[in-house]
């Protein structure tokens, strides 16, 4: 598959829109600006706020001084969510790890002991919102306070599907509904959110997928029959072909039993711990294999979300979630190389923000608890894998307590740009017209990471 | 394929647009708005009024031809969607037919034009087209920024009746800036008048916002922006927000334009405040929808309340004394002796500052005790974990104290046990006024249970000071009967007794637990009486001048924190000044209603422009500028400027109203055209922007929704010329999706439906709806449970009329839903596929009919406008 196989279903989209919206730009290069390092992109959520000081950003002071004050020279932010109280060391082991020596605690071993070499790793990323909402809006859309476009919409409009049959962008979420809005890009850029991927044995959900009834050949040729009465709308005819036969490829990609055992027991399914994210993962696999542009794959909860946002019971919670996702995303990276798609394939990790080297001080006492840490979105890490990107690299560095991004500081901007130029697309040159300017994924801003770039 | 043009083109054209603004060559859309003469002398026997000869001159010239009348039925389906947003019924389609033999077709479109444009439908309907301009979004939604507001649903009625009475435009815009500032002038002359003032800059209040934001300054910033960038564009078709961090590219807007602008709407309070705690959340203002009258006659009645409230403490402190005298004294060891005799009940107690997670609360003390109290006004919860021996049923016990009656909802391990339940008031916040209260009983399991507590939305919790866990067995009420007659005890008192042994003898407020005396039912009846005859009164979004009104200063590059010394004085933008003269705004005031006054000045070149091509818009799907919000050099020429022009100049000649220039538009010929003339192979317009033919679109999202539900006659059509009775439209989209409403228990669907075709549910200014066709939208109609669940209703509805048969039930169906009656070609293909449900497929006869009015439902046809 080539770009230049571009999907009949994204050509109707993309040839409807322009009848309606005259003057906006309806698509982005149907050709990518430069040959593209990845085809395709998961992207894997961890929701809450990973802590880089406890999984991949190395402060041994944190240890020594566990208890002290920050100094005076790590200033706090304007505004934080809570005020700033004592450092915590990390109550993770710290070794070094494959042939780079590269320093990580024991939290994913097992993406750890076989991956660690051939990560690609962002340690300066930064931005300004302090809380989730905000932060997860920035991250995903580019702004903090507004809604606007998602990184996938974006992808899907610059760069179409590799699946004539299947959506371009797949959401896989636990949480009901939060997907973001395509914002101004037109609906036909949206992902398709599959909910509750966790029930084990149980039926996926595809939103309007499942058939509402047998014999949808004579439906169809009904319906045509009134429409020819009068002159037949082609746009609407081709997407009522597609979705028949769309609605006979998906549930195909959705069934895990055509996984073979010792697959699906690579990624977890069937344990305990690992079964939700294990499905998770093996079916972001399958939708990628099958062409889809864009794979979220959201680790979290549907009861209350942040699964990752331990502000208290750092260790246990921390702890409990690297169980969940160790194994599936070492079982996903594995996967991925033994079919030859990880080099094009770009696997991008982490959270909205990081967490803070301290621990909060909140209505005015103890705090939530001693053993938890607050949201820091000033310098936080992210891992990315494959598709073009160096292995066993570092990239930017926060301070001697991991609060402040310092050295090559990458902004959301950055890594969008970076990620789009993966991908195949000038992030300046991707652009959609609205309310009377050109609108960027990177708004004005934005640099290109080269250095990450193998 | 179009590319953006790189910034350094941006820059000349920078240049050259700022000397288009010279007196010569501005831009069209800025040159001074004249009624322009219809062409003449054209061979011409197709017009009807004045706007046909505008487009049949470019037709002409380009060799095209326009076309004919599209028959009455399609007409009639086109007007009817167009202006109410509802297809007509079988019986308007009969009456309709009969008018159009009786009086021939002419005179019966012009009489549907007028019942249509005096059917209360038509405000809800056009309503919708300007809460998309104004973003309109209510509470409910799953975007961040929008799930809070609400109470804007004065502001959306307001909308619709301002069209419904044809309210002149300008006033409308007058009355969406600076309503409250008329209102405080007195202008409004009757009360509901006021309201309404008061209700209309709702506009201002309800954009897209973040509650939480950890940068204050910044967010008031945005709070600004947005509204800037929301009145530019709704009324002048030009956005200023690119003017917030540079002078505009393109558009004669300078940086100090935006910030003449911050000032005015900086000076307007629409938050309750500001803090710099970015959890107290940026609440909006809001006041009491009522008039000044009913405020006070509500605030007196709050003030004999609250003596009724000092009455009842006395009489409750005078009846413990009473109790204690005669319970104490005579029985008190008959009580000790009889909670001996009791089976045991196990009880875990806990302080309700150990609380395991909590949100906006925070411990205070209260003479020497520790309690837990509401900290700021949003998402207020506790929650505890309890460690229980055993599993079974508990009590669930609160020491707790508030002068209000607050309502609470109690969650167990996440899953709501019970809510809206009304903790009763106890008298104030201090420590004489703790009692216990009981939560009820509930099944907890053994070790550990999560108990949260939560405040209603924007409400408070009480002060907490305790909970207690008692283990409730099944058999408790025959231990009282016995216990209680065994030691001549009273049952009610030894029973709370039990629940809480240490609190004996009772406080003063924990009394009412054990017995309520006369005295104190007979105030709370008063009480209640009294509250009933003046029940709180309902909130509305208020916008009003801040008390100190503010001139912004540039912010450099749209910096919160880096900005030039001298502020801008607060002032209407200059793009027009050489042909509105600029007001001068008073200094104690916001200057909005200078604002909106210039903005509907006639001489303003933009306004009428703008609201007239909105309405062109609304009836033919696209705009004479295809870029509703955007009229600035970046924009959409006009494909038709005399046109709009003479619509434009011929709006502000009849004063303003809408439906007069709704009237032009559509007894025009060019409006009657058929949809359906094919192109020919040498058209030079295959996109039809010269309107050669009526433009086939596809209906707005709500109408397709409102259409099935009309079908399953769920929306009573209200008579003409009487006001609107919203609620029976209640379960129409637009107050669906403004609403909590859940209807059918199927809200997700519908708003699934919504978004899927074309509704933007993300609070920002929509000038077109996105009508982009997709697969996703296919697959709806195959297989979700909303059209199912509406096609079979009106199966059965098919099936229960009597005396037809199959012949003239389809065709019954096929006149309900697309307006017309099959050919006989088509009666076939539909006999057809109703056999193969019933013989092939096995189907029932409802459900066989249900897939054929789901297909029918499923077409072309319904879906688009012809």
């Amino acid at each position: 598959m080539g770009f230049s196989g571009l999907a009949l279903c994204d050509l109707l989209s993309r040839q409807a829109s322009k009848a309606a919206t005259p003057t906006s730009h309806t698509s982005g290069d149907l050709e990518p600006h430069f040959p593209a390092r990845a085809k395709r992109m998961i992207f894997i959520m961890l929701d809450g706020g990973l802590s880089q000081v406890d999984s991949y950003d190395y402060k041994p002071r944190l240890q020594a001084e566990h208890g002290k004050p920050l100094p005076a020279s790590i200033k706090s932010p304007k505004f934080t969510f809570a005020e700033r109280g004592h450092i915590i060391g990390s109550p993770f082991e710290w070794s070094q790890w494959g042939e780079t020596g590269s320093w990580a605690s024991d939290l994913f071993p097992k993406v750890n002991s076989k991956w660690l070499d051939k990560l690609c790793f962002i340690h300066s990323l930064h931005h300004e919102s302090e809380d989730h909402i905000t932060a997860m809006s920035m991250l995903n859309t580019g702004v903090p306070r507004e809604v606007r476009p998602a990184m996938g919409n974006w992808l899907l409009y610059g760069l179409g599907s590799d699946n004539s049959n299947l959506p371009g962008y797949v959401d896989l979420t636990p949480k009901d509904g939060k997907a973001f809005p395509t914002g101004f890009l037109p609906s036909s850029f949206a992902g398709a959110p599959i909910l509750k991927p966790s029930r084990r044995g149980g039926d996926l959900n595809w939103d309007n997928l499942t058939a509402g009834f047998s014999a949808q050949r004579e439906h169809l040729d009904f319906i045509q029959a009134v429409n020819e009465e009068d002159d037949p709308l082609i746009a609407e005819l081709r997407n009522r072909e597609l979705a028949f036969r769309m609605q006979n490829v998906a549930p195909e990609v959705m069934d895990l039993n055509k996984e073979s055992e010792a697959t699906k027991e690579l990624y977890g399914v069937g344990e305990d711990h690992t079964d939700e994210f294990g499905r998770t993962l093996l079916l972001a696999r399958r939708f990628s294999e099958a062409g889809v542009r864009f794979v979220t794959a959201t680790h979290s909860t549907s009861r209350y979300g942040n699964l990752w946002d331990q502000h208290a019971g750092l260790e246990k919670g921390h702890r409990g979630n690297a169980n969940a996702v160790d194994q599936p995303i070492a079982a996903l990276l594995h996967d991925l190389e033994s079919r030859g798609m990880l080099e094009d394939t770009l696997v991008l990790c982490g959270s909205e923000f990081g967490r803070t080297p301290s621990r909060e001080i909140f209505d005015g006492q103890m705090g939530r608890s001693d053993d938890g840490r607050d949201h820091n979105p000033h310098g936080f890490t992210m891992w990315m894998c494959g598709g073009g990107t160096k292995q066993g690299y570092h990239h930017g560095a926060t301070d001697d307590y991991g609060y402040y991004a310092i050295r090559d500081r990458v902004s959301i901007h950055d890594l969008h740009a970076t990620v789009l130029h993966l991908l195949g697309i000038d992030h300046k040159r991707l652009t959609f017209h609205h309310s009377g300017r050109d609108y960027r994924l990177t708004d004005v801003f934005g640099k290109v990471v080269n250095e990450i770039i193998s | 394929m179009n590319l953006p043009i790189p910034i350094i083109i941006l820059f000349l054209l920078t240049a050259s647009a700022g000397m288009m603004m010279g007196e010569k060559e501005a831009h069209w859309a800025f040159q001074p708005l004249r009624e322009p003469t219809p062409p003449a002398n054209l061979p011409d026997n197709w017009s009807i009024n004045k706007v046909d000869p505008f487009i049949l001159a470019p037709l002409l010239d380009a060799g095209l031809s326009p076309s004919p009348q599209a028959d009455p039925a399609t007409l009639l389906r086109r007007l009817s969607l167009d202006l109410t947003g509802l297809p007509p019924t079988l019986e308007e389609l009969e009456n309709f037919e009969a008018a159009v033999t009786e009086k021939g077709p002419d005179q019966a479109y012009l009489a549907l034009i007028e019942r249509l444009l005096s059917s209360p439908h038509y405000g809800e309907r056009w309503g919708r087209h300007w809460l998309d301009v104004s973003r309109y979004i209510q509470g409910k939604t799953k975007v961040a920024a929008v799930d809070r507001i609400d109470m804007a649903e004065p502001y959306r009625d307001y909308v619709v009746r301002a069209l419904n009475t044809d309210k002149p435009f300008d006033q409308f815009v007058v009355e969406q800036i600076a309503g409250d500032i008329l209102a405080g002038a007195g202008s409004g002359e009757t009360h509901k008048d006021q309201l309404d003032l008061l209700a209309a800059p709702g506009f201002l209040s309800i954009g897209p916002w973040f509650a939480d934001c950890a940068d204050p300054n910044t967010l008031r910033m945005d709070i600004i922006d947005e509204q800037i960038s929301t009145t530019t564009q709704a009324f002048l078709g030009l956005n200023f927000a690119c003017a917030r961090c540079h002078d505009h590219f393109f558009d004669p807007i300078p940086t100090r334009d935006y910030y003449a602008l911050a000032g005015i709407f900086g000076s307007t309070r629409i938050l309750k405040k500001n803090s710099s705690n970015w959890r107290d959340g940026r609440y909006r203002l809001t006041r009491p929808e009522a008039s000044q009258k009913q405020i006070r006659a509500y605030e007196t009645n709050e003030e004999l309340v609250g003596s009724l409230r000092r009455d009842r403490w006395n009489a409750l402190s005078k009846a413990r004394e009473d109790l204690l005298k005669r319970e104490l004294r005579q029985k008190d060891a008959h009580y000790k002796s009889a909670l001996k005799d009791l089976p045991p009940m196990p009880t875990v107690e806990i302080e309700a500052e150990d609380y395991q997670g909590q949100n906006n609360v925070r411990r205070v003390e209260v003479d020497g005790e520790t309690v837990v109290e509401t900290q700021r006004e949003r998402l207020q919860w506790v929650g505890w974990r309890p460690e229980l021996p055993e599993a079974g049923t508990y009590t669930i016990l609160l020491r707790c104290a508030a002068p209000e009656s607050y309502r609470v909802e109690l969650k167990i391990d996440g899953k709501s046990v019970v809510s809206e339940f009304a903790l009763p008031a106890s008298g104030g916040w201090e420590s004489r006024h703790f009692r216990w209260i009981s939560l009820g009983h509930y099944l907890l399991r053994s070790g550990k249970n999560d108990v949260r507590l939560w405040a209603e939305d924007h409400s408070y919790l009480p002060r907490i000071d305790k909970l207690r866990f008692v283990r409730t067995p099944p058999h408790r009420g025959k231990w009282m009967n016995e216990a209680s007659k065994k030691w001549g005890l009273r049952k009610e008192i030894l029973s709370q007794l039990q629940f809480v042994p240490q609190a004996w003898p009772p406080g003063i407020a924990d009394l009412e637990r054990f017995y309520v005396p006369e005295a104190v039912s007979r105030i709370d009846t008063e009480i209640e009486k009294r509250r009933a005859l003046h029940p709180p009164l309902p909130r509305m979004l208020a916008v009003t001048d801040a008390q100190g009104v503010r001139d912004e200063p540039v912010h450099i590059g749209g910096d919160t924190y880096n900005v030039e010394k001298e502020p801008v004085p607060r002032a209407v933008p200059s793009l027009a000044k050489h042909l509105v003269k600029s007001p001068v705004i008073p200094a104690h005031s916001s200057g909005r209603l200078q604002l909106a006054q210039w903005i509907v000045d006639p001489g303003n070149p933009l306004t009428a422009r703008v609201i007239a091509n909105r309405l062109w818009q609304g009836h033919f799907g696209t705009g004479l500028v295809a870029t509703s919000g955007d009229f600035g050099i970046q924009g959409a020429d006009p494909t038709n400027q005399p046109l709009l022009d003479y619509l434009a100049a011929r709006l502000i000649a009849m004063d303003w109203s809408l439906k007069d220039l709704h009237r032009l538009i559509v007894t025009s010929a060019t409006y009657r055209q058929s949809s359906s003339t094919a192109p020919t192979k040498t058209n030079p317009d295959p996109d039809n922007k010269l309107l050669w033919r009526y433009p086939r679109r596809r209906l707005e999202a709500e109408a397709l929704y409102d259409s099935m539900l009309s079908l399953a006659g769920k929306v009573p059509r209200q008579p003409s010329g009487q006001p609107l009775d919203n609620s029976k439209s209640k379960d129409r989209a637009m107050y669906i999706l403004t609403s909590g409403r859940s209807p059918l228990g199927m809200g997700i669907e519908i708003r699934k439906m919504l978004h899927l075709f074309g509704y933007d549910p993300s609070g920002v200014p929509v000038h077109q709806r996105d009508s982009s066709v997709n697969t996703s939208q296919s697959l709806f109609w195959l297989n979700n449970k909303l059209p199912r669940y509406y096609a079979s209703k009106l199966a059965e509805h098919l099936l229960s009329l009597p005396d037809l048969n199959d012949e003239q039930r389809v065709t019954i169906a096929f006149r309900m839903i697309l307006g017309h009656s099959p050919g006989p070609l088509l009666m076939e293909q539909t006999f057809t596929y109703l056999d193969h449900c019933r013989i092939v497929q096995d189907l029932g006869e409802t459900a066989s009919w249900a897939r054929v009015v789901l297909g029918l439902f499923s077409s072309d046809n319904f879906s688009y406008l012809k």
